[in-house]
């Protein structure tokens, strides 16, 4: 197999591995992003709305407002320290993206314009704060493109196309790089490299209805626990309330921010009984959680009454042609409504994975070993969606996603560049685990019997978005791991009608499948085993959160299905916690 | 694929030289058609008359300069896209460039050879 | 409905051909992707790319009935059967509908699409105005289809040498910012008779572009610039 060694391999080209790569390439480090995709087609692409952080252009604001607000939105799950850390660096990240290119849509007097989301407030929990920083409303393009830039000025190698295989570690458990399949000639390729970070994006693809790419099939998260590493918090997936009835391409929560409302079949403004104070602008899970309701309850729109109505023309043709073009152009297109003349049919949407690969807040990757709960597995790193650092607990704020990914990538960047200078000589990767992957890879050329991927793969989003959805109870996910067990026998037989090299996307898709599958496994037993209802996790069965049992992590390994936890990081790093209190809008 | 060879920081120059010779071609060129229209010189002596006007010998001078101009840049693009063997393209540009300077010629001695 | 596909498959060691399938689909609210992937369900050896399926990433450009288009915001009911799938044209294919955009990315690059600005980084944001800010509108929303370039006919006769349309855009993109101070090096470098003026105004980057973008609009501006400059 042929192999190619650098300094250190980033495994995604979206957001948050960019930034990281720019960190590492500026050191003057030989680095290489690896893509399944071109990068600027990552789905950091398809983020709309913003990115958080408290500069205080529009209103008086504070990082630590936006701390509350994030511990708060997270339902008391994530982990303070982290959160403290992001809301401190926010700004100057927004600055620094700033000087780097990127874009923003300008206030009267030159400054960075901002906009309202949910769930944000002034003075802990007061008053609307207006804090999401626009590019009007394309900002995760022009963030990605502006990222891309960058990196092409500071010579990052890109290895666009190649698809990770499985992580390669060395007898002492150090990671060494990755075999990867470059998808135009089909040639197996190992990259070593002395640190190599994840970040691959989400996995929403999981879900049959989701505002998610067809890329984002968890790659990373299947590598992870191939690698007899846990995944942390994947019962946590956020539905977002707006996605395009049907069609599942998201409206922005800025159309709420810029002043749209939700209404139900009888024209109500339903959110007035469900978030009083925030009204349409409350958190993500409880707008969501309200919709179904209304649906559940029949008050929903249109001929199977399955949508509420997001109300935009009320803003004028002039608001929404300057700051909501491009859901204007998607909702035309996917919905043949145009909002500045009437109202865009809505439903909720699997958006965001809370969970992911654990790490702390240098983007490593950490994981129970021998002296703690929280111990770093050396030169692997984890950062963005695929990540769970933990500072979105159990529901993330609309356009904290963004800051993900510049903040952790920026820190993980700058760890990997001090852990490159500490570890300066490479370490021989362990022939074991290339040749399983190997075998892996290879088991796709031997035809089996009659299942087919696109056939799988469509029973098993389906079969997540009934019996894993916005409402979850032990009877409904026991079936749903029941049959998810049942389609693990059917991958067996699955044969591929396309056995060549030059760009097989069959063989990617199966590959795909494999990963999809254990976000899926590790989905279902993770959210079967919380017995409370904790921000996006509503279990019917347990409607309320209990913080004497509950107030912990979900670490789930695959050998066994094995479940682990650890306990919430509630002490900030300068600040005073912020103790769980009950959460209403 | 071979190095591309560019780079000549030039273009500008000719692409302004051919909207302006289209500019004049367009101007000076009505002007004459719309003259010869309302006063055309029937006759041999009436047309020889009007030649005898250093204006005129300009006016009509610049139009097949200009013309040529043109030509030579709208021929040059042409080649450019379709001929892209160097020394054929070469030999092409040279042989316009002898077809036009010979009309240049021809045109100078036709407007003020007659004077003679 | 009909649909004929380009196929080419390089190992076969068949030249390429034009397959005719037949789709039992129902067109209304669908979009083109929508059929390809159905079609792929069916025969799993058609290759093209793909990915947010919502016309934001720009991977699935392909030629539909003699037009560049994005599958996944084309609507299936607006087109004339049979639906006849090609690659993008003026790039080498690598099988199917997947091209090798190596030629266009290496134009983009080429035109060195970042910010330079070597002044000392301010404390806080660098000021733009609205109206500074919307000079760039029109320029910084391209995805990097390619459908607009692969429309050109100068970029098919000059890939390794004119810029093309979408790499001239994201020139203008950054002229065009307040914040960048190398506009006298992005003209010189685009002063040259291969890189910008094989540009002959015939705006079919213009009809191509899924975004609605007017790159003709943005060379010409480029143009004014370097005159201006020069007299």
């Amino acid at each position: 197999m042929d192999k190619r060694s650098f300094d250190a391999i980033i495994v995604g080209g979206g957001g948050a591995g960019l930034m990281a790569a720019l960190q590492l390439a500026d050191s003057g480090f030989k680095v290489a992003v690896v893509s399944k995709v071109f990068p600027t087609r990552s789905h950091t692409v398809s983020a709309q709305g913003g990115i958080t952080a408290a500069l205080g252009n529009v209103s008086e604001d504070s990082w630590h407002w936006h701390m509350f607000d994030t511990v708060k939105g997270s339902d008391y799950l994530g982990d303070q320290d982290a959160i403290e850390f992001m809301c401190r660096e926010a700004a100057s990240l927004v600055y620094e993206l700033e000087h780097m290119g990127l874009p923003f849509s300008r206030l009267e007097n030159g400054k960075i314009y901002q906009r309202a989301f949910g769930g944000q407030s002034k003075n802990f929990g007061g008053e609307q704060a207006i804090r999401t920083c626009a590019c009007a409303d394309r900002t995760g393009h022009a963030l990605l493109h502006t990222l891309y830039q960058r990196n092409l000025a500071a010579r990052t190698q890109f290895f666009d196309e190649y698809f990770a295989l499985d992580l390669v570690r060395d007898g002492e458990g150090y990671c060494v790089g990755l075999t990867t399949l470059n998808i135009e000639n089909g040639e197996p390729l190992l990259m070593e490299a002395r640190a190599t970070l994840l970040a691959t994006g989400g996995a929403g693809r999981v879900f049959s209805n989701t505002s998610n790419a067809m890329i984002n099939t968890g790659d990373g998260l299947g590598m992870v626990l191939r690698a007899d590493l846990p995944l942390e918090d994947m019962e946590f997936w956020q539905f977002h309330p707006t996605g395009i009835a049907g069609v599942g391409s998201l409206i922005t929560e800025g159309a709420r921010g810029e002043g749209g409302y939700l209404l139900n079949d009888r024209g109500e403004r339903f959110m007035e009984r469900y978030a009083p104070h925030a009204l349409d602008l409350a958190s993500r899970d409880v707008v969501s959680r309200a919709i179904a309701t209304e649906i559940y309850e029949g008050r929903g729109c249109g001929e199977h009454k399955d949508h509420v109505l997001l109300k935009l023309d009320h803003l004028g043709e002039k608001i929404i042609a300057e700051r909501l073009p491009g859901i204007r152009e998607l909702s035309i297109r996917f919905a043949g409504v145009d909002p500045a003349q009437s109202p865009i049919p809505v439903a909720p949407t699997a958006h965001y994975m809370m969970g992911g690969i654990p790490t702390n807040l240098h983007g490593q990757v950490v994981v129970p070993a021998r002296y703690g709960p929280e111990e770093p597995v050396p030169g692997l790193y984890a950062v963005g969606e695929c990540a769970c650092v933990s500072v979105h607990g159990a529901n993330r704020l609309g356009g904290n996603s963004l800051l993900d990914l510049v903040v952790f990538g920026r820190a993980a960047g700058r760890h990997m560049v001090g852990y490159l200078r500490e570890n300066p000589y490479p370490r021989k990767p362990g022939d074991e685990n290339i040749q399983r992957s190997m075998r892996r890879l290879n088991r796709w050329e031997e035809a089996r019997g009659g299942e087919t991927v696109a056939g799988i793969t469509r029973e098993l989003r389906q079969l997540m978005q009934k019996y894993c959805g916005v409402y979850r109870s032990r009877k409904v996910l026991a079936e749903g791991l029941d049959r998810l067990n049942g389609l693990f026998g059917r991958m067996e037989a699955i044969s591929l009608g396309d056995t060549s090299r030059v760009f097989n996307t069959a063989r990617i898709e199966a590959l795909e499948l494999e990963n999809l599958m254990l976000v899926a496994r590790a989905t279902l037993v993770s959210a079967l085993a919380r017995e409370e209802s904790r921000g996006a996790h509503t279990r019917e069965d347990f409607p309320a959160r209990d913080d004497d049992h509950w107030l912990k992590h979900t670490l789930y390994s695959l050998e066994g299905d094995l479940l682990d936890y650890k306990p919430v990081r509630l002490k900030p790093l300068s600040v005073e916690a912020f103790k769980p209190k009950e959460r209403s809008y | 694929m071979r190095k591309p060879i560019t780079g000549t920081h030039s273009g500008t120059g000719w692409w302004l030289a051919q909207r302006v010779s289209a500019l004049i071609l367009f101007i000076a060129g009505t002007g004459l058609l719309l003259g010869f229209w309302f006063a055309a010189p029937f006759d041999f002596a009436a047309w020889q008359a009007a030649f005898r006007h250093t204006s005129l010998k300009l006016l009509v001078w610049l139009v097949v300069a200009s013309l040529c101009l043109h030509a030579w840049i709208g021929l040059r693009d042409v080649l450019m896209d379709y001929m892209k063997p160097v020394a054929l393209r070469l030999t092409a540009n040279v042989l316009v460039l002898l077809v036009l300077a010979l009309c240049m010629v021809w045109t100078t001695v036709i407007v003020w050879g007659s004077d003679g | 409905m009909k649909f004929r596909l380009y196929r080419f498959q390089p190992e076969s060691n068949q030249p390429p051909c034009m397959q005719d399938v037949e789709l039992d689909i129902d067109p209304a609210g669908k979009m083109l992707l929508d059929a390809l992937l159905e079609l792929k369900a069916k025969d799993d050896t058609l290759a093209f790319r793909r990915s947010c399926r919502e016309g934001v990433c720009g991977s699935d450009a392909v030629n539909v009935n003699g037009r560049n288009v994005l599958a996944c915001i084309t609507p299936l009911a607006d087109l004339k059967q049979p639906v006849e799938i090609r690659p993008l044209p003026g790039l080498p294919v690598i099988r199917d509908f997947v091209v090798d955009m190596e030629p266009f990315f290496r134009q983009y690059k080429s035109i060195k699409p970042w910010l330079i600005n070597d002044d000392p980084e301010p404390e806080r944001e660098r000021l733009q105005s609205p109206e500074e800010r919307a000079e760039i509108e029109g320029a910084y929303e391209c995805i990097l289809c390619g459908c607009c370039t692969t429309a050109c006919p100068s970029f098919w006769w000059h890939p390794d040498r004119f810029v093309g349309p979408a790499g001239l855009l994201q020139a203008w993109r950054f002229i065009a910012d307040s914040r960048d101070q190398a506009t006298e090096e992005r003209l010189d470098y685009l002063e040259d008779t291969y890189r910008l003026y094989r540009c002959r105004g015939i705006m079919n980057c213009v009809e191509a572009c899924p975004k609605g973008l007017n790159p003709t609009e943005s060379i010409g501006r480029i143009k004014t610039l370097l005159v201006r400059r020069k007299v």
